[in-house]
């Protein structure tokens, strides 16, 4: 490595003198392919005298560190990034290490002590930084629920923690994870979009709607209605659909163990509440279910469907409007959404049973005419036996 | 053995079918002309209009979808047809000098059915047909000195556009359709003038051969009915020059030309595959349309290798291409 690194720099950059980079091969190279590379050299961080072509370049005299201290390594990097002027022409945020410093990380690192936590270059790599939107870096949209992984899912390194190591194989398996992680929907959130990203701190019970609601906004403002807002000990959104291993809510947590039966009893009149709804639901889901199925049939028959399809979605919009409105557990506004959706379905319904009329009226035309068809061949048969007949005699 | 197997096809009734497969191509041809100019009432040949217009035909404009699905499944008809054609015309020598206008036309007449077809595919400007005349257009772009002004000549300028389209509508409807008319001119001409006998019997001949034309149309028609009903032609999904297809759908008559082409690697000793594919294309064509000439009874070895060897050709070609439907 020692010999390419050589090479590189007598055959490729011979003007640059650098005497960090003749023995220094390996830091070298993974450091040319990072953003910092061509904005400044090895001295920014590490002090010493590049200059000086033997081992005194590295001399505490001269300014040179280690940086095997954490809470160093914050402060190095903050130099630069708490630097206006610096970060300006990037337009990045100058406020990094005040931020982390309030989070769990921060404060075990500042006020603990704590060497084992995460530091900038945990996350975001030592000498081969990349840019956040380079796939390859570590902490890009992708990529992040694996580094925050690599200490969060390690049951050996987090045990004087005390904290659950699940947390990244629930995400992964969950809606968002499976979202962001499998299709690459860069709307579903990854682990800063909840907890943050260098304040990173576990949301508190009574802060979940408002993190949650960061996306799910509609949902929010119609849980603030509910009487669920007030209730003591219930740990908003994650009550009913979890934390980490948020699933696709279905119909059946109206009715589940895990959802509605959790808290209240089977029978009991929120119980029963919950049960109406769930019916609601499904009565509506039904009916879009059966027009699709009668599109379908009108498709495959060669009718054009596109109108009806369209019209369609707007059903489907009252019951994700409907489902969104369950939130304030308002049994009436539910009510109505769900028989807008059946009402509009419904309507689709006898417009493409018009269509299937007019198939069936094709069908009739089509064997009249085969039959006339057919009736003339044959009289023509016949015609032609009495004309070849004539010719043979 | 040969005068047996000669023997024993005379006898048999589908012996005549070469000239009742062309009595149903006549037809067909006469059914595509009857619909498409109905169907020229109402389309509109801008990529604007295209999709929008054809959409009116199917779903609004009272039979529209009988007129667009009898003229989509007629142009599918005639390539079944006219394999059988070619293969019944071979199998009974048909393109021996005597025949030769007959058989330089027909060769001539398929050719342009298969333009006219791709034409007619193109002008739905569909996102299949967009990215099929782009892809095409390219490709004989790497013919050397006369492939820069195909392409021209096929895209009417740099891009793919509303020029293009208009190309194609102006080929499908006019000058396709009168290039067609000339050489089935002839060779219906050259047909009648075999029969000019005027005789009796010759009478009640034409009689016979009349009443099974207007059999043959009324099967025709109840055909064509029975496939738009039950399988109406769909609306294909409007182009979009922005959104590149996995695949192409090419026409499935030249889906083993297609094949083969795909088949040869991009540069053979820097040549490029386009200018291969052309020469093998039209030796095969110009040996096919020659047949007449090249075809000598008295070298029987050389008579009998052409007969066996291009009999194998169409029933090998049109296998593949059917099979391409099938599949």
């Amino acid at each position: 490595m020692n010999i390419l690194a050589i090479a590189y720099i007598f055959f490729l950059m011979p003007t640059r003198i650098d005497s960090c980079r003749i023995c220094h091969g390996g830091e070298t190279f993974s450091y040319e392919k990072s953003v910092h590379a061509h904005l400044f050299s090895c001295k920014e961080c590490h002090g010493g005298d590049p200059a000086d072509m033997k081992k005194t370049a590295m001399s505490p005299l001269k300014g040179f560190r280690k940086l095997k201290n954490k809470r160093e390594i914050a402060i190095i990097c903050s130099k630069c990034h708490s630097d206006v002027e610096k970060m300006l022409p990037y337009g990045k945020f100058i406020d990094e290490l005040r931020i982390y410093k309030t989070s769990k990380h921060g404060i075990s690192l500042f006020e603990k002590g704590d060497e084992k936590v995460a530091v900038c270059t945990d996350c975001h790599g030592v000498h081969d930084i990349k840019r956040v939107n380079d796939p390859f870096s570590s902490v890009y949209p992708f990529n992040i629920p694996f580094t925050c992984a690599r200490c969060h899912a390690d049951k050996e390194y987090m045990r004087d923690y005390k904290i659950p190591t699940d947390q990244f194989e629930k995400y992964r398996s969950s809606i968002h994870g499976k979202l962001r992680l499998e299709n690459k929907d860069m709307r579903a959130p990854a682990c800063p979009d909840c907890h943050g990203v260098h304040g990173a701190l576990p949301p508190q019970t009574k802060n979940i709607h408002q993190v949650c609601g960061k996306c799910h906004e509609a949902q929010k403002l119609y849980y603030e209605k509910s009487i669920h807002k007030d209730v003591e000990g219930f740990s908003e959104c994650a009550s009913c659909h979890g934390y980490h291993d948020v699933s696709k809510p279905r119909y059946q947590i109206f009715i589940s163990e895990s959802g509605c039966l959790k808290c209240h009893e089977k029978g009991s009149s929120p119980a029963k509440l919950a049960e109406e709804m769930m019916n609601m639901f499904v009565e509506a889901e039904n009916s879009i279910n059966s027009t699709i199925a009668l599109i379908e049939k009108a498709r495959t028959k060669g009718f054009e469907v596109e109108e009806e399809t369209i019209k369609l979605k707007e059903a489907k919009g009252w019951i994700i409007e409907g489902l969104t409105v369950v939130h304030s557990l308002n049994l009436q506004e539910v009510r109505d959404y769900c028989q807008n959706a059946i009402v509009i379905s419904s309507d689709i319904m006898e417009l493409v049973r018009l269509k299937l009329i007019e198939w069936r009226d094709r069908r009739v035309m089509l064997i009249i005419n085969i039959f006339i068809f057919m009736l003339t061949a044959f009289l023509l048969i016949l015609k032609r036996k009495s004309i070849k007949g004539g010719q043979d005699v | 053995m040969k005068e047996y197997f000669e023997k024993w096809a005379k006898k048999k009734v589908w012996w005549d079918w070469d000239n009742y497969s062309g009595i149903f191509l006549l037809f067909l041809i006469i059914i595509e002309i009857i619909t498409g100019f109905s169907l020229s009432f109402y389309y509109e040949a801008s990529p604007e209009g295209s999709n929008e217009s054809l959409r009116y035909i199917m779903n609004s404009l009272p039979y529209g979808w009988l007129i667009r699905s009898i003229h989509y499944w007629a142009g599918h008809l005639i390539f079944i047809f006219l394999s059988i054609h070619i293969f019944l015309k071979i199998l009974k020598k048909k393109f021996v000098k005597e025949y030769v206008v007959e058989w330089s036309t027909g060769v001539g007449l398929l050719i342009l059915s298969v333009l006219w077809f791709m034409s007619g595919r193109y002008i739905t400007w569909s996102q299949n047909s967009f990215w099929e005349i782009t892809t095409l257009s390219e490709e004989l772009n790497e013919l050397p000195i006369l492939g820069k002004y195909i392409r021209l000549f096929i895209r009417g300028g740099e891009s793919v556009g509303s020029q293009t389209l208009t190309r194609s509508y102006v080929f499908h409807i006019l000058f396709l359709g009168i290039l067609f008319s000339t050489i089935a001119f002839f060779h219906f001409k050259s047909i009648i003038n075999r029969h000019t006998d005027t005789s009796e019997v010759s009478k009640k001949s034409f009689a016979l051969y009349l009443i099974d034309a207007l059999i043959i149309m009324f099967f025709l028609f109840s055909l064509l009915l029975v496939f738009s009903v039950f399988l109406p032609v769909e609306l294909p999904p409007p182009a979009d020059p922005y959104a590149v297809p996995e695949k192409i759908d090419v026409f499935w008559f030249i889906y083993p030309l297609y094949k083969f082409y795909t088949l040869i690697p991009k540069h053979i000793f820097f040549i490029h595959r386009v200018l291969i594919f052309s020469i093998a294309c039209s030796i095969i064509l110009l040996s096919f349309s020659a047949l007449p000439f090249i075809y000598d009874e008295k070298k029987k070895y050389l008579a009998n290798f052409l007969h066996i060897f291009f009999l194998f050709f169409i029933i090998l070609y049109s296998g593949l291409s059917l099979l391409r439907v099938f599949l």
